[in-house]
């Protein structure tokens, strides 16, 4: 325990924590200025109906209420082809077949199966249809064309634009007042207000979370190497699994913290909306979802910074996790509101409504964010294993590279020591 | 219970080079010298009794306990490894907190002793100073102090001296000296004339072997001084 206070005052004194907070205010000042605060003015100062301000009650007569993701025919299946045709004519085709994106480019007797798919379905070549993207002609049925649209997404290798699950995508459906209403109430009873906000906040916070946060554990642990402590440490009487739990439990709690003080600004302004208007507000509300849908990202980036760099003593921790995270955010950027977690490290939920495409993936959210979990501690196991083995001096992969290096530079010098 | 460290055929392989060969010992309080030049396998040594390195072959026991044991080893040992450091960035009296929680000594111990040790080693007026403020000779010095920090029976201390002023190194001398009135410190060098003033026994390594070991005086017998015996001793092995 008081190694672990100790450890938090360390981070707290070094130059790239602060970096780090400097770039979540960064993100949450520019990213999120139209948060709370702003639909808290527009509900005190109305100048009409807004259907994305979710503190607003609709009223019976807004001209609209917004618009949600359908699968209409209709729209669905000009719009789906359009996009074939373009996909098509480039032989760039976009594919997140494990949750990663991927570029397809297909051989020449591929596209030309492309071609007899597209011609199935229209009776033209590509070719032909290129200067009739708003009257394309369909000549079959909608459950043909989804068998056609599965038929593609194999021959991509699957996650294509043309999954079945996705075709959605394509159609969209005005909101109806009544289901605009309920969508209210959800958000006054169920997410209590704060909990869509909260929501909303993690999906930014996750970002900076997965992209960000390994600098610090990397650059702490780093300085065991640099400043030449290591031995002085190792030769000392505490446990190598106490020592590396304080450490990872240290930064953790460290780079969760500010995220924590940060939510409480929004929360703080909607808390003084909710009593002024007597509506209840969840007060833990960002908190949960802190801890439910950021904590486990962020144990995950510790934990692969924690691993890699007590096995190699170097930074490239943040090369792994830069890359690990980057193809995360953009395999997720189909899902940027919510509902598909699958292997997600940050996940998305880019509304402040959409309430409901949480609750029906709740399953695969806990499942997600529990085996995160999991794999972090499997990590710290992994480190707790491979720093004992390095201060028995049973592991070395630093020194072994460096003096592979340095007899390389000097192969005189290394002739006459051997 | 008196210290004592009893190393029997010990043997250290890094790949095919042997750092150390064979290599008995029995070290009793006191001063206890490790003479050799650059690269004969002192550190390597050294190293081996701090549960840095595991050994190839041979035993060692340290104070009766296999060195296998290496977290009861570390309650008995303090180290000063050859090129050490400490964060620059912190403050003298924080890094031997710190130093002290990893040797898990309580609070109030901690507090306690740090204040006694940087006084015996004449640091306590920077106490708040930084780490990377510190002279050659002051930082040797406070690995001097975060070494014994936790009253450890045997002191290893590699090289102390190179890099000091003969005035420090003196004063270091007569610093180890005290320390070793009930505990075994063992010192390592390549300057003769560091053990020649202190050292009651020692013991010469030339590459990864016990060339000599035993009282000094013995060593030095007729020679006028150890760096002749040492240097006639060398040059006999050599040929
Ligand atoms: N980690 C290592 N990997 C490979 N070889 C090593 C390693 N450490 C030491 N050696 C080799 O073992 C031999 C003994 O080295 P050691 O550092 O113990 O000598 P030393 O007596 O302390 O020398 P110095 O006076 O220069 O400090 C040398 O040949 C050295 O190159
Ligand atoms: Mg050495």
């Amino acid at each position: 325990m008081k190694l672990f206070l100790t450890e938090c005052r360390q981070t707290s004194k070094s130059m790239i924590y602060f970096v780090f907070i400097g770039v979540m205010l960064l993100f949450y000042f520019t990213q999120l200025s139209d948060f709370a605060g702003t639909d808290i003015a527009e509900v005190q100062n109305p100048s009409g109906y807004n259907s994305q301000n979710p503190l607003m009650k609709p009223p019976p007569d807004a001209d609209n209420y917004g618009s949600v993701e359908a699968e209409i025919p209709e729209q669905v299946m000009p719009a789906a082809l359009n996009q074939l045709l373009s996909e098509y004519a480039n032989n760039e085709y976009t594919t997140y077949p494990v949750g990663f994106y991927k570029n397809v480019k297909l051989s020449q007797k591929q596209q030309e199966k492309v071609a007899a798919i597209v011609k199935d379905i229209t009776g033209q070549r590509p070719e032909d249809l290129m200067n009739k993207q708003d009257k394309l002609p369909i000549l079959i049925t909608y459950e043909s064309f989804k068998v056609k649209m599965a038929e593609l997404d194999t021959m991509l290798g699957g996650g294509s634009n043309y999954e079945e699950s996705r075709l959605q995508e394509y159609g969209n459906t005005p909101v109806t007042y009544e289901e605009k209403l309920a969508e209210y109430h959800n958000f006054i009873q169920v997410d209590q207000v704060t909990g869509a906000y909260a929501r909303y906040f993690c999906d930014y916070m996750g970002i900076v979370i997965s992209l960000f946060s390994v600098f610090v554990p990397v650059a702490f642990l780093i300085r065991d190497r640099k400043a030449g402590v290591k031995e002085l440490l190792y030769s000392r009487k505490y446990s190598s699994a106490g020592f590396i739990l304080a450490r990872y439990f240290a930064l953790v709690t460290m780079l969760l913290l500010p995220v924590l003080l940060l939510s409480l600004l929004p929360l703080t302004q909607l808390a003084l909306y909710g009593s002024k208007h007597h509506i209840t507000v969840d007060l833990w509300a960002f908190a949960k979802y802190i801890l439910a849908w950021l904590l486990p990202t962020l144990m995950t980036t510790t934990a692969v910074a924690f691993v890699l760099t007590t096995l190699t003593d170097t930074p490239i921790a943040i090369a792994v996790q830069l890359f690990w995270s980057y193809t995360d955010i953009l395999s997720g950027s189909s899902y940027i509101y919510g509902g598909h977690y699958g292997t997600q490290l940050a996940i998305r939920h880019n509304t402040l409504g959409n309430l409901q495409a949480m609750l029906d993936g709740l399953p695969a959210l806990i499942l997600n964010r529990s085996l995160y979990v999991l794999f972090s501690l499997l990590l710290v196991g992994v480190t707790i294993v491979l720093y004992e083995l390095k201060r028995r001096g049973k592991l070395d992969v630093y020194g072994y590279f460096h003096q592979i290096l340095r007899n390389r530079k000097s192969p005189i010098k290394a002739d006459t020591m051997g | 219970m008196k210290p004592e460290i009893i190393i029997d055929h010990l043997s250290k392989n890094f790949g095919k080079r042997e750092a150390l060969r064979n290599v008995s010992l029995h070290i009793q309080p006191g001063m206890f010298g490790l003479l050799g030049r650059n690269g004969a396998g002192k550190t390597t040594l050294m190293r081996v009794l701090a549960t840095l390195l595991h050994k190839s072959g041979g035993s060692v026991t340290v104070c009766g306990i296999p060195i296998e044991q290496s977290k009861e080893v570390r309650k008995l040992i303090g180290y000063l490894p050859q090129d050490f450091s400490i964060y620059p960035g912190m403050t003298v009296y924080a890094a031997m907190n710190y130093l002290g929680i990893l040797s898990e000594l309580p609070k109030a111990a901690r507090k306690e002793r740090i204040t006694a040790l940087l006084k015996r080693v004449n640091l306590e007026d920077c106490l708040n100073l930084k780490v990377k403020a510190l002279s050659g000779g002051m930082k040797r010095r406070l690995g001097i102090a975060q070494a014994i920090l936790h009253d450890p029976q045997i002191l290893i201390v590699d090289e102390p001296t190179a890099g000091l002023d003969p005035e420090e190194r003196i004063r270091f001398r007569d610093l180890l000296c005290e320390i070793a009135e009930n505990r075994i410190v063992i010192l390592s060098t390549h300057i003769v004339e560091d053990i020649e003033k202190t050292c009651q026994n020692i013991a010469v390594l030339d590459k990864g072997q016990i060339i000599y070991q035993g009282a000094l005086q013995h060593f030095i017998g007729n020679e006028r001084g150890l760096e002749e015996a040492y240097m006639k001793q060398m040059g006999g092995h050599q040929r």
